[in-house]
């Protein structure tokens, strides 16, 4: 199963603020290194993988400074592209933030610190970019 | 190259003033002697303060020991002196000091002239600013341009033409019959003996020229320095043609630039300080980089078209380097993703720009009016003719993509500067997951590895050195085809090379400025003008009786510097005749005219003298 399925699969399963939290950063690891992966300018999706991996760190480094983030490991392996056409691997890409925009949603209208809730916020607004960025848009 | 008011503008308007004297037959109007010397005195001010601000500082040189300074080293000295000396005169002056507006023509052109300089010279000043220990510091790239030695040696070499030229408007009042009303001699002394020392100014300058002469090249960048003030901010709306939106780029450009100045200063505390900005300067770095190597790739295709110049080898060879420049900024966006800030949420200004930057280069590459940074390479790009219809439309299209290369070079420069500062401070960290499990951290964040922050400033400095390659090889295209930008160009190539000072630079050839400088008839040859004599044989005997007295009067003086006999430099005041026959002297800008004015042995107390 690819990094991106995993994050995916991991996303879906988390329960609680820092379940999630922590699928979060994974989601967002497996998506910088998918999306640095397309680095030929002269493929027509360049720009949109270029802006979306840099949209995804800044997510990781919303979800890194939310409080409620364990110091805990997570799946750190790089990402490998799985044979699937560049617009497979963005559709996917677009699930995966789409998702996780709305479970950091979730997180961030339960009763949690002002922290967690602010991180939660700015995390989501970056997975939607992802997802508005690689929607239907990268063939 | 963006619209804005240059130094030259200001320049320009003083001579215009001050370079229209008083011809043959001309009526200047009402001489109003108080009027001339209260503006005059605000010019030379001007000028004195210009002389100060910005060139070579030698005026605690004493006098015997010039010698051994540079041509223009005397001449900073002996021009700083003699403009601080006509001052002090005109500032002794007696009669009304009209604190309006001139009321003469000559003080009109005077006011203007003065206006006009001192307008400049603030110009230039808005490049500089006062730091927190008092000492004046750089505020823009252009003022390493302002402080290099050839443009300071441009800049006096046209104080002392300003001074050249002002010197006959107000010697001419001073001795003209017409303004000699009761209570104005004392007046009209101060006012012919200040011009005198305008002309010592001038002849100390234009030695100095003749033995060094500024190249055109600096005269040009001197003229072209421009005021230090961001342009407006506006966005493409899709309806632009593409010669307003390659104005659009530059002006673009030149705001990153302006944003970029400083933040290295700031980098240790500021909260735009963020890892978030610094991905946004380097990701809309790779789009610009990559916008314009399709614009220079179109117009190398351009220029193989019947009608413009061959430069298809040269656009493509920039247009590589280019393609260098994207790469080395995308290795930067890698390196950014490993590594986090203490800041969050901000966005700097440079950041802010750049993404602008992006957006009107796209406008400029791609054929859809309404292009976006993530189109990129999906949208077409410009059709080659569309970029430059004819062939006087290559240079502006050039000038934007090299305005735009500059921007980038500055960015890798400053933000290499501000990640170095950051890094000081410690404001770098890194997850904690990123490091060796063997480090026991207890939060999801540490302190940045060295390792890590040398590494990317590494990247930083690959992408400043092709960034810079991409400016200069832009840069040269921009002074082939003689782009509105090319003044860049030859600021960046003037700054890296200051110190190299040009060996041999043949002297200037006098003859050039003589007839400039004979503009002025002599006391003989005016004399013959006002009887109304015409006859060309008789004007020009006139005018060689008018030079040989000027050589006699000179070895005359010469002489007796020599047997130390001093006599006062107001005795050349006292009467008309005089005046005139040592004005004419020192209008021929011979060094040793100089030496008609001498300190006298003692204080002088000044009679006051009876009126004629």
């Amino acid at each position: 199963m690819s990094r991106i399925a995993e994050a995916r699969n991991r996303l879906e399963l988390a329960s609680g603020r820092v379940d999630v939290l922590c699928a979060a950063y994974e989601a967002f690891e497996a998506m910088i290194s998918v999306c640095r992966q397309h680095d030929d300018p002269s493929d027509p999706a360049f720009n949109r993988w270029l802006i979306a991996g840099t949209q995804a760190a800044n997510g990781r480094d919303a979800v890194l400074f939310a409080p409620s983030l364990p110091p805990v490991t997570v799946n750190a392996q790089a990402a490998v592209l799985e044979d699937t056409t560049a617009g497979e691997t963005a559709d996917t890409v677009a699930a995966l933030s789409a998702r996780l925009s709305a479970r950091l949603l979730e997180v961030s209208r339960l009763r949690v610190n002002s922290g967690d809730r602010g991180r939660c916020q700015d995390a989501a607004g970056c997975a939607r970019e992802i997802h508005d960025l690689l929607a239907g848009g990268t063939r | 190259m963006t619209g804005r008011p240059t130094f030259g503008d200001f320049l320009q308007a003083a001579h215009r003033q001050v370079g229209t004297v008083a011809r043959r037959g001309e009526t200047l109007g009402e001489k109003d002697v108080f009027d001339v010397s209260t503006n005059l005195s605000r010019l030379i001010h001007v000028m004195e303060r210009c002389v100060a601000d910005f060139t070579a500082d030698y005026s605690d040189v004493s006098a015997s020991r010039r010698l051994a300074l540079s041509p223009w080293g005397r001449a900073s000295a002996d021009a700083r002196d003699a403009l601080a000396r006509a001052d002090r005169i005109l500032a002794r002056r007696p009669g009304p000091r009209p604190a309006g507006s001139a009321v003469s023509e000559p003080g009109r052109r005077l006011e203007t002239a003065a206006r006009s300089l001192a307008a400049g010279r603030d110009l230039l000043h808005t490049h500089f600013r006062i730091g927190l220990d008092g000492a004046r510091q750089p505020h823009s790239d252009w003022a390493a341009v302002v402080t290099i030695w050839p443009v300071r040696q441009a800049l006096l070499e046209e104080i002392g033409l300003l001074a050249r030229r002002a010197a006959p408007l107000g010697a001419g009042v001073a001795l003209s019959p017409s303004s000699a009303r009761p209570g104005t001699m004392e007046a009209r002394r101060r006012l012919n003996a200040a011009c005198q020392w305008l002309w010592v100014a001038s002849a100390s300058v234009e030695t100095a020229s003749r033995a060094e002469p500024p190249t055109a090249g600096d005269r040009e960048l001197l003229r072209a320095i421009p005021v230090n003030a961001s342009p407006t901010r506006r966005l493409p709306d899709g309806s632009e043609p593409v010669s307003v939106v390659c104005e659009g780029v530059a002006d673009t450009a030149e705001r990153v630039r302006r944003a970029s100045w400083g933040s290295a200063e700031r980098a240790a505390w500021s909260p735009a300080m963020t890892v978030a900005s610094l991905r946004q300067v380097a990701m809309a770095s790779v789009i610009t980089a990559e916008n314009c190597r399709l614009v220079f790739a179109a117009l190398a295709d351009r220029t193989a078209q019947p009608g413009f110049e061959r430069l298809g080898p040269d656009l493509s060879a920039a247009a590589e380097v280019l393609q260098r420049a994207r790469a080395s900024w995308f290795q930067v966006t890698q390196s950014l993703d490993r590594i986090a800030t203490d800041a969050r949420g901000y966005q700097s200004q440079a950041a802010a720009e750049a993404a602008d930057l992006a957006l009107w280069t796209g406008r400029l590459a791609h054929a859809d009016s309404g292009w976006k940074l993530a189109d990129g390479a999906s949208s077409p790009a410009r059709q080659p003719e569309s970029l430059a219809a004819r062939p006087e439309d290559l240079p502006v299209a050039v000038a934007a993509v090299h305005q735009a290369s500059e921007s980038l070079a500055t960015l890798a420069r400053a933000e290499q500067e501000q990640v170095r500062e950051a890094a000081r401070a410690g404001r770098f960290l890194v997850p904690t997951l990123s490091l060796p499990e063997i480090l026991d951290i207890p939060r999801p964040f540490a302190k940045a590895p060295k390792k890590r922050v040398d590494l990317l400033l590494a990247t930083y400095r690959e992408a400043g050195e092709a960034s810079r390659e991409a400016a200069k090889a832009t840069g040269e295209l921009a002074i082939a085809t003689k782009a509105p930008s090319r003044a860049l160009a030859a600021a960046r190539t003037a700054v890296e090379h200051d110190g190299d000072h040009p060996p041999g630079r043949p002297p200037k050839d006098p003859s050039n400025d003589a007839e400039e400088r004979q503009e002025s008839p002599g006391p003989v040859e005016q004399t013959l003008l006002d009887l109304g004599v015409t006859r060309p044989d008789l004007l020009e005997a006139g005018s060689r009786l008018d030079r040989a007295s000027q050589r006699l009067i000179i070895d005359a003086a010469t002489d007796a510097e020599r047997a130390g006999r001093r006599v006062s430099s107001t005795a050349f005041s006292r009467s008309a005749g005089t005046a005139a026959l040592v004005n004419h002297a020192l209008a021929s800008a011979e060094p040793r005219a100089a030496a008609l004015l001498r300190r006298p042995a003692r204080a002088e107390r000044e009679d006051p003298q009876p009126e004629p």
